[in-house]
């Protein structure tokens, strides 16, 4: 009885520790990129909530930065190929066959819009950019306020 | 053996009795008559072993009559842990997630200057490409796309 007890605990606050990571982006293909590389040497992961983005109109916000990692971005494109299903593309580059550039409206989730940001350059160096962002405001304003700070 | 009463018990069948006991041999009710003998007053120093074996076994028994209470109590605590974790659940999914950070080559970077720094150098990094969407935009917006590719067709005869 005090094993059960022990387990029914155990998976209680793994439970607790589950809802507590949870957000919009979890649910998609995308988190495997910030999971799996965000970390390593190369990377460059940010992730930004509320708190510190009052300023920005964003609730939420997540990038990875990758150098001279081909093989990042080939995982990225797989996963984006995933994410893209039901969103909106505002923009899609293809390079000899390679998308090197797309930008995703998803579909709002919990009230909240979701934009995914990819890019791929080449030169100099070989470079990739993926962000995700979560705002109440419209995706297509969050698109003109990042414009209108660069 | 024949049971007699506590008082009327001689010393010559506590022993036997004892003796019995150990041996595996005495019964329930000769075990109760035993106990009750050596619970009492005025046992004899020789006795103090069984007095001690007698009053171990009464003590555990005591002590798991006395369980019953805290076990129903245990499950009250338990139920009540199950909900106050239930309520933090719930409360921790309602509320925002606070956290920011950055990794730069695995090392943590939790300065707020430091982050946004970095967010805006990788917001940085898309805006020639945002230049393109934003003049895709504004070239929508002003049908210039469709007056350019009209273009194409001005110089042809008909």
């Amino acid at each position: 009885m005090k094993k059960m007890r022990k387990y029914l605990f155990f998976t209680l606050f793994l439970i607790i520790g589950f809802i507590a990571n949870l957000n919009a982006q979890s649910d998609l293909e995308i988190n495997k990129v910030f999971e799996q590389y965000g970390k390593k040497k190369g990377s460059v992961l940010v992730e930004m909530s509320r708190e510190m983005l009052k300023d920005y109109n964003f609730t939420y916000y997540k990038s990875i930065v990758t150098t001279n990692n081909k093989e990042v971005a080939d995982f990225t494109r797989r996963c984006l190929t995933v994410d893209e299903k039901g969103a909106k593309k505002v923009k899609q580059v293809v390079s000899n066959g390679v998308v090197t550039s797309i930008y995703l409206q998803l579909p709002p989730k919990d009230n909240y819009y979701r934009l995914i940001l990819f890019n791929e350059t080449t030169s100099p160096e070989q470079k990739m950019t993926l962000i995700y962002i979560e705002s109440e405001i419209d995706s297509e304003e969050i698109l003109n306020f990042i414009l209108k700070r660069k | 053996m024949k049971i007699l009463k506590r008082n009327i018990i001689s010393l010559q069948e506590v022993e036997k009795l004892i003796e019995r006991y150990y041996e595996g041999e005495t019964s329930v009710a000769e075990e109760n008559l035993l106990r009750e003998y050596l619970s009492g007053k005025n046992v004899p120093a020789q006795f103090e072993t069984e007095k001690a074996i007698f009053g171990y076994f009464e003590s555990e028994k005591e002590r798991q009559t006395v369980r019953l209470v805290p076990r129903a109590l245990k499950w009250v605590a338990s139920a009540a842990a199950i909900a106050v974790v239930v309520f933090i659940s719930v409360w921790l999914l309602n509320q925002p997630v606070e956290t920011s950070y950055a990794y730069v080559d695995g090392k943590k970077i939790t300065d707020k200057n430091e982050i946004i720094t970095l967010a805006q150098t990788t917001i940085g990094n898309l805006v020639p490409e945002l230049d393109e969407v934003e003049k895709g935009l504004e070239n929508i917006q002003s049908g210039q796309v469709i007056e350019n590719q009209l273009d194409v067709f001005a110089g042809v005869d008909f």
